[in-house]
């Protein structure tokens, strides 16, 4: 029996607001939380209202998709956190997919190319580029380039000379776009957890899956401590 | 009714899980360290803590359950630290622990990290499970606390003295610095001291100056620093090998912590009228303040209990075994659990 034919569930932590979702028997449902509201006390009541809503138990769980990012560490490891317990409680399986993907798969056409710039703080930007396509009958999201660090300086030269360009707020500004850019950017927001759920589903049923010892936040940036020095 | 909880610690830089019955008797215990990767840095970097937290926290889980040869319906309860800690090691544990409970619908216990420290004391003890051991009083050190508590019961703690500056475990890392040794700095500082006299340096003892109780080890990690330096006050740390007498200095700098911490703890014992001390932590480990305080408690008709030094430092043993407690008194919480 397909991974996909049990209770299928959808955790997106990757910025605020984050969301949950989860499909059962044909059905599914979506909350979106709080933003002020803290990721790791509201995720898993969200979870667990739209589990009993669909009218099945959370032992039915066969497959948790989560987003992995880029976004904050914080809401990843706690959607992440939250999803090895479950997928090891239930023996589901995961699949961790970048938040970008699923963003994608929501608010791109077919055929149209989407460019992804987060801002990343600390003097850098997060950037990547995807396309729906349709793959042997299937639609799928192509990665055109994959999510990326770069320093603010060297974002402009890095989004893509076609297609629409999502951004945080301050990016733009940020960056030094100029106005023919600017005409083709929008502002982003977070993926939200239906669309993760539904990209989700479709990789499963053809047989995607992550190994939970391979489930972890997309890090694109080599962490880097202080060492302290006599 | 002895419950079968599984204990869930990821505070700071240990992964670990656990499962015990009744609050005392252990049937497992796994902690994964991340001191060598610390060690690296001279200190715990919280970011790499987290991610370490992340990849280890469902290992350990696993073994814990299989060590102890239970299946997870056996389980009555999941037991995790909530705080205090660094906050993005301590969602790892707690968000594993809720989805984990929520499928196996078991409720979930939040734990205190310094009151299952406490309990942690009093679990390889045949009088540990006697009503009569409370009141009692904590001394609870390790590199991020330094207290003394007046416990009236296993769940109703009440700090009597803290550290103004320094926790005693810091202030050992900061002095295993200082002579060129590695971090963690109790267990290298405590080999070196081996071979020193203690009476060499008369370091300075923290008394408050209202005689309250307390502790402070900031002017005695600057008085190790003034005698690393020698005359050479304004310029870089020498050599290691360049230090005269670091033995001794090691030595020196133990004796006085331990004399400070061995001297609060039974004044305060004596100050609420108790006859028993419990010791948590893990500087708890150190030789020397074991063998003070033992000494200089029984000299004044105090009785000192201690766990073995694998309970001492940070591990799911205590989180299960105190687990067992709230869960008795009902202490339990929701899925909208949060780590503070």
């Amino acid at each position: 029996m397909s991974v996909t034919h049990g209770l299928c569930l959808a955790i997106e932590a990757s910025g605020r607001p984050a969301s949950a979702a989860a499909h059962w028997a044909g059905r599914s449902l979506e909350r979106v939380l709080v933003e002020e509201r803290a990721h790791a006390s509201d995720l898993l009541p969200a979870v667990d209202e739209l589990v009993r809503e669909l009218g099945t138990e959370p032992r039915s769980t066969t497959l948790v998709v989560v987003g992995t990012g880029p976004g904050s560490y914080t809401g990843l490891r706690v959607a992440i956190a939250s999803a090895l317990g479950i997928c090891r409680a239930a023996h589901a399986q995961a699949l961790g997919i970048p938040s970008g993907e699923a963003l994608c798969w929501e608010l791109g056409a077919e055929g149209e190319l989407l460019t992804i710039v987060l801002d990343a703080r600390s003097q850098g930007v997060t950037l990547a580029s995807y396309r729906r396509v349709v793959q042997a009958g299937l639609a799928e999201i192509a990665v055109v380039q994959a999510p990326q660090w770069l320093p603010i300086a060297e974002a402009r030269a890095h989004v893509a000379l076609e297609g629409r360009v999502l951004v945080d707020a301050t990016v733009p500004d940020l960056c030094g776009f100029e106005p023919a850019l600017r005409a083709r950017c929008s502002t982003v927001r977070p993926p939200r957890a239906a669309a993760l759920l539904e990209l989700g589903m479709a990789r499963a049923a053809r047989g995607q899956h992550t190994p939970l010892a391979e489930l972890q936040p997309l890090y694109l940036r080599d962490f880097v401590p202080t060492t302290r020095k006599r | 009714m002895r419950p079968l909880l599984l204990g869930i610690e990821s505070s700071c830089d240990e992964t670990a899980a656990a499962i015990v019955r009744g609050g005392r008797d252990i049937l497992s215990s796994v902690v994964h360290s991340q001191a060598a990767m610390h060690a690296l840095y001279g200190g715990v970097i919280p970011e790499l803590a987290g991610r370490s937290h992340l990849q280890k926290i469902l290992p350990v889980i696993d073994e814990a359950l299989d060590q102890a040869g239970v299946r997870p319906a056996d389980i009555d309860a999941v037991a995790v630290t909530t705080k205090p800690g660094l906050i993005g090691s301590l969602l790892v544990g707690v968000s594993a622990a809720k989805g984990w409970a929520w499928v196996h619908g078991k409720p979930l216990v939040p734990v205190h990290h310094i009151e299952a420290h406490i309990w942690a004391a009093t679990m390889e003890h045949e009088e540990g499970a006697s009503a009569e051991l409370w009141p009692c009083i904590a001394l609870v050190v390790s590199g991020g606390h330094s207290s003394i508590y007046r416990c009236d019961s296993p769940t109703a703690f009440v700090e009597l003295a803290r550290t103004r500056d320094d926790a005693a475990g810091e202030a050992f890392d900061k002095v295993a610095h200082l002579l060129g040794l590695p971090y963690p700095g109790g267990p290298s500082v405590s080999r070196l001291a081996e071979e020193g006299n203690p009476r060499a340096y008369d370091f300075p003892r923290y008394r408050a100056k209202d005689g309250g109780l307390g502790f402070s080890f900031s002017g005695l990690k600057t008085a190790v620093l003034y005698k690393v330096r020698g005359e050479s006050q304004g310029g870089p740390l020498p050599p290691p090998e360049a230090i005269p007498d670091r033995a001794d200095l090691a030595a020196s700098f133990e004796q006085a912590v331990c004399d400070v911490l061995v001297e609060q703890t039974l004044v305060a014992a004596r100050r609420e009228g108790l006859r028993t001390v419990l010791i948590a932590g893990g500087v708890a480990c150190n030789r020397r303040l074991r063998e003070e305080l033992r000494r200089k408690a029984e000299r004044v008709g105090v009785r000192v209990l201690m766990p073995s030094p694998a309970y001492c430092t940070d591990n799911a043993v205590m989180v299960a075994g105190h687990g067992a407690v709230l869960l008795a008194e009902g202490r339990t919480a929701g899925l909208g659990l949060d780590a503070l």
